[in-house]
């Protein structure tokens, strides 16, 4: 009979233990799949909620802009250098610009005013700021006429609906106040906090008429992948010289990401006591099941098997229950770490009211779902078992014979 | 000058008006109003309202009143001015924004916020930023407008307010780095002080009315005691500034234009 076959049996004999034992694996495997998929899928949202709200992969802004609070100067309008226009047309790394006129604006319903950040821009604002989660009540205005998009945050705090009118008042860039009255033509959840409660979109048009500017504030920029914003950055620097900021949203989410980081050891460290528990009930559960077959021990050592063979046969126990345990977890965690990363869980209604400032962060909480990811868990899992049998396997192998068969 | 109480928010038009914007060739007493001719011009009319209403140094004490849809706030407020250009506030009451100051000195200016014991320096865009939400920017309390050479004054003719007969003149901005692109103002023809003003966007919307009423003697210089602003992007909307005291005059410890008295508890 193989050692496997041998080990496979014995653990069968006392099934409700193995099945108590290895239950601790799984759930340190899927618990460890699923956090490590959900805070992995945290940060995916975090970096994403910037890349399609005000940074896209690469922002070019003035010097010293503000970066905290609802603050958006028209003091300093930004121009670009003909070098820096050439590098953004013609790079193959960029797949599209686009210009666009940020300031803080008071929407009065003639009830209720709000102040809030209006964004200009042209139509190929979606290109740079993609809209895939946008949910659209009314329609984008493309005309100054059309007047407004409103975050829906907006609309709910004000009683606002498509159709209604609002004024928007704010100062110019010269510095003296405007106020125009504008129509409601969208109230948009765009499931990220930060901008349903705060931000307006207008037409590009609407917002020089307000602000009577005639260069933009911001420039965004979306390239090919995320992962080539730092080193087109560099080349982006050089051209737009001095009085200009370039941002890559790398650089944009390192603080948040950063914090991420600490939920993340958090989380490792939990499991980690977690699968020493289940080390410990794995070692518990082999040192019985050798102390309740000590006379079979015995036996096996008299019909030949060698220390080494004993060790072996209950280090394969441990073995067999870490790797179902751990396959068991895997499943779990793996199905679940796929569907809420195609069903992300929608925190919007729980994150209402909350005055997130310039942090953009998404209304949906998603995991990212990676394979490759799940294959360590599944490792430190049955290592974890075959390290705890290693002491109950040495204590049956050390067993004299004699002794052994004489045992009751 | 035109004196620029009736420039701004009613508190910032307070402090501006009594402390702000207090000219230093200004004379102590009330001058002598300068003869002025059967009908005068626009320029005539603005030199002879800061004749009335400007003093070399000033303090004051009022309560400001903001009523809104929900709730009502009342502010008791102390303003000193000193010359052209040095002036400062504090709050005495409620006491959740007592000891709030706030101080000019030429063109810096710094606001001590009590509640958290700290001095802030207001410098570039935050300059621009409206103060306490409000769309009066900190900038428009640094830059006393002199209206003279900021706009361009006509007198539109005469009309009635609150029984007194007035001239209405118009003050179009010569560009728009100016807050309020236009204002109208009715001028009370026999006191010289503005009974009346209403404030403009850029886009001709009307965004305020301030009156002025109540007019009393002080030092012998006759001065509104209360005025009243209505925003009319904001139904219900209302802010009302009564001067429970005015000094003309007054000499000042020192301290009270330096970073010393801003800090001091």
């Amino acid at each position: 009979m193989t050692l496997g076959r041998l080990a496979l049996r014995n653990m069968l004999r006392s099934k409700r233990r193995t099945l108590l034992s290895t239950a601790a694996i799984v759930v340190g495997v899927m618990y460890l799949i699923l956090g490590q998929a959900f805070v992995g899928g945290i940060e995916e949202g975090i970096v994403q909620a910037a890349e399609d709200g005000m940074t896209g992969h690469i922002t070019v802004r003035v010097d010293d802009y503000p970066t905290t609070g609802l603050s958006h100067p028209v003091d300093d309008l930004l121009t670009l250098t003909p070098a820096a226009k050439a590098l953004l047309d013609d790079d193959a790394r960029v797949a599209a610009w686009v210009e666009r006129t940020v300031f803080v604006a008071t929407l009065s319903t003639g009830d209720d005013s709000l102040r809030i950040r209006a964004i200009g821009a042209g139509a190929r604002d979606a290109e740079v700021f993609q809209r895939t989660t946008w949910t659209v009540e009314g329609r984008v205005p493309e005309t100054a006429e059309q007047g407004a998009l409103l975050g829906a945050g907006i609309g709910r705090m004000l009683g606002i609906g498509v159709g209604d009118r609002v004024i928007l008042r704010t100062r110019t860039h010269a510095g003296a106040i405007n106020a125009l009255d504008v129509a409601v033509a969208g109230l948009v959840q765009t499931g990220n906090m930060a901008l349903d409660g705060t931000t307006a979109w207008l037409p590009d048009a609407l917002a020089r008429d307000l602000v009577r500017a005639e260069r933009p504030t911001h420039v965004g920029v979306r390239l090919k992948r995320r992962g080539q914003a730092p080193a087109f950055a560099e080349a982006l620097r050089a051209a737009v010289g001095d009085g200009a900021d370039v941002i890559t949203v790398q650089e944009e989410t390192a603080e948040l990401l950063r914090m991420q980081q600490i939920r993340r050891n958090a989380l490792n460290i939990l499991v980690g006591v977690l699968l020493a528990m289940s080390a410990l009930a794995i070692a518990n559960t082999i040192l019985m099941a050798a102390h309740e077959r000590v006379r079979e021990v015995g036996t096996l050592r008299a019909m030949g098997m060698t220390r080494r063979r004993i060790v072996a046969l209950f280090v394969t126990e441990g073995a067999i229950m870490g790797g179902l345990a751990g396959l068991v977890g895997l499943g779990v965690g793996g199905l679940g770490a796929w569907y809420f990363s195609e069903n992300p869980i929608d925190l919007g209604a729980l994150m209402q009211g909350v005055d997130y400032g310039n942090i953009q962060f998404s209304a949906y909480l998603y995991t990212a779902f990676d394979p490759g990811a799940m294959v360590l868990p599944f490792v430190i899992a049955a290592s974890t078992a075959v390290l705890a049998s290693i002491y109950p396997a040495l204590l049956a192998s050390r067993l004299e014979i004699a002794d052994a068969v004489r045992a009751e | 000058m035109f004196a620029s109480t009736f420039e701004k928010s009613l508190l910032i038009a307070a402090w501006v008006s009594l402390g702000g914007l207090a000219l230093a060739q200004a004379p102590e007493a009330p001058a002598e109003p300068a003869p002025v001719a059967a009908e005068p011009t626009a320029e005539q009319i603005l030199d002879r309202i800061d004749q009335n209403m400007v003093s070399e140094s000033r303090t004051a004490k009022m309560t400001m009143t903001v009523e809104g849809k929900r709730r009502t706030r009342t502010y008791r407020i102390e303003s000193y001015g000193r010359g052209e250009t040095d002036s400062a506030m504090v709050y005495l009451a409620p006491a959740r924004d007592k000891g709030t100051k706030m101080l000019k000195l030429g063109d810096e200016m710094w606001l001590y916020l009590r509640t958290v014991d700290r001095v802030q320096k207001l410098s570039g865009h935050m300059l621009r930023e409206g103060m306490m939400g409000s769309d009066i920017s900190y900038e428009d309390m640094m830059n006393g407008e002199d209206l003279r050479s900021a706009y361009k004054a006509s007198i539109e003719g005469s009309e009635t307010v609150d029984g007194r007969d007035t001239w209405k003149l118009v003050l179009v901005a010569h560009d728009d780095t100016v807050a309020y692109p236009k204002r109208v103002s009715w001028i009370d023809k026999e006191l010289y002080i503005p009974l009346k003003q209403e404030l403009f966007a850029l886009s001709g919307m009307k965004l305020k009315t301030w009156t002025m009423s109540d007019i009393k003697p002080f030092d012998g210089r006759m001065y509104p005691t209360r005025m009243t602003v209505e925003d009319h992007l904001k139904k219900g909307s209302k802010t009302t500034v009564t001067f429970d005291e005015l000094k003309f005059g007054v000499k000042f410890a020192r301290e009270v234009f330096s970073r010393r008295w801003l800090e001091r508890r």
